[in-house]
């Protein structure tokens, strides 16, 4: 399958970036790997006129950890983020949603910011950065701003970046209290399947109090979306099989699944109900194995 | 417009002009006549044109040539030394590993990649790493005998 015809600029610097953006607002279109873009291309779904290069950009390849926020650079690689000990130690969710995506030869090519930005409903990553409080810094002409990432996903494959915005980096705040997670998603085939729907959950304080839920689901409404009455109902009360339960329920009556080819949106629910338990399960669990 | 590209591909330094669309997988069969790299899928999904870009496995049918500018590449065909077929190669053709032969090619260079991070991989490991490579033929089993066997194989000559 061939690609339609465009012109490539290799951007040296993010204010060349946004710059080449702003001068093609109709045909201008950044590319960091390129793995969900070029798919797309060569089904003619989109053709821009021009693909800005973020990966020749020098120095956004990094994952940095301080004491209170661990920073993923645009053009880090999956791969980069899979093998990072601090996102292991910090966020095991995340290290969990990336591990999921496609094959170590995609991993390696395709950056977490580029996947992101695609804006897909079934994310993996995306559920797990919501899950966990991301933030995006974005920069444009005009300066940067930064945005938490549930304001950032406004439908299927669709953000609110803005003309001649670049995301430059995703900011996750370290967690102050212990806090269990786990990242479970049901898929079709064990393999190079996007999943059905996906979940992310964070628990913080003990079995005797909860202090802290997130639930994020990706594949079960137009965006992956937090699960706020699900959280709700957990924080302040006693982590047991019943509260647990009691969540899981919320979340499959709180979600908004569509139906597709791939299955009904009564199906996903009851995959909701189902995975939310086990995950939520499985954070609790893991919180007196947390720092 | 045609834009220029440098590259070093199975250890030959090129110099060419391509179209800013060309994906390095048509570059490879195309501009460069490398047809060991397949076209499956072309949606990244089967592995059959997976490649090394550096010391890393891409996909070359979703990997935009221009962005390898500057990089080494390998593929099939930079395994073999003159005619001696290199272990992994030879495992796959003595354990019939090879049946219509399209996703072997990827599958070799997959396993070139496990093999040169991790020279005694157990079994799910190898399963993990070829997760990505379809094969519609073999049903994987001998695909695995083969890669335990090169795996084995170069173990002993690094040992010797």
């Amino acid at each position: 399958m061939a690609l339609p015809k465009f012109d490539y600029i290799a951007a040296k610097s993010i204010d060349e970036a946004c710059s080449a953006l702003a001068a093609n607002p109709d045909g201008g279109k950044l590319i960091a790997g390129g793995v969900s873009l070029l798919r797309v291309m060569k089904f003619r779904i989109m053709s821009p006129d021009c693909l800005i290069d973020v990966k020749s950009i020098p120095g956004l390849r990094y994952i940095a950890c301080s004491k209170d926020v661990l920073r993923i650079g645009a053009t880090a690689t999956s791969s980069d983020v899979l093998k990072s000990p601090d996102v292991e130690r910090e966020f095991p969710l995340l290290s969990h949603a990336i591990a999921r995506i496609a094959t170590t030869a995609v991993r390696n090519w395709a950056t977490v910011v580029g996947n992101i930005c695609v804006g897909h409903t079934a994310s993996d990553p995306s559920a797990a950065l919501l899950a966990l409080d991301a933030e995006l810094v974005i920069a444009s002409p005009s300066g940067e701003r930064v945005l938490p990432i549930g304001e950032f996903f406004t439908g299927h494959m669709s953000t609110a970046l803005k003309e001649a915005e670049l995301v430059r980096e995703i900011r996750i705040p370290l967690r102050k209290e212990p806090t269990g997670m786990s990242y479970l998603a049901h898929a079709g085939r064990a393999a190079m399947e996007t999943p059905l729907i996906a979940v992310g959950a964070a628990l913080a304080g003990s079995d005797k109090k909860c202090t802290g839920a997130s639930i994020a689901l990706a594949g079960a409404a137009e965006t992956p979306v937090r699960l706020s009455r699900a959280e709700q109902a957990l924080v302040g009360g006693e982590l047991n099989e019943r509260a647990i339960q009691n969540a899981a329920s919320i979340a499959a009556e709180e979600c908004t699944p569509d139906s597709d080819v791939y299955a009904s949106a009564e199906y996903r629910r009851r995959l909701v109900g189902v995975y939310v338990r086990d995950a939520l399960r499985a954070a609790a669990n893991r919180i007196g194995e947390a720092k | 417009m045609r834009k220029a590209i440098n590259l070093e591909i199975n250890g030959k330094k090129q110099a060419l002009e391509i179209e800013p669309n060309t994906l390095l997988l048509d570059l490879l069969r195309m501009d460069v006549g490398l047809t060991g790299t397949k076209e499956g899928c072309g949606e990244g999904v089967c592995g059959s044109c997976t490649v090394m870009v550096g010391n890393e496995l891409v996909r070359s049918c979703l990997t935009l040539a221009m962005q390898v500018d500057g990089k080494t590449v390998t593929t099939i065909e930079g395994l073999a030394d003159g005619a001696t077929l290199h272990p992994l190669q030879r495992k796959f053709l003595e354990h019939g590993a090879v049946q219509c032969g399209f996703c072997s090619p990827g599958l070799i260079v997959t396993a070139k990649a496990l093999l040169e991070s991790n020279s005694d991989p157990s079994e799910a490991e190898i399963r993990d790493a070829i997760r990505g490579n379809f094969c519609r033929c073999t049903g994987y089993v001998k695909i695995i005998e083969a890669i335990l066997a090169a795996a084995a194989e170069l173990r002993s000559a690094a040992n010797a």
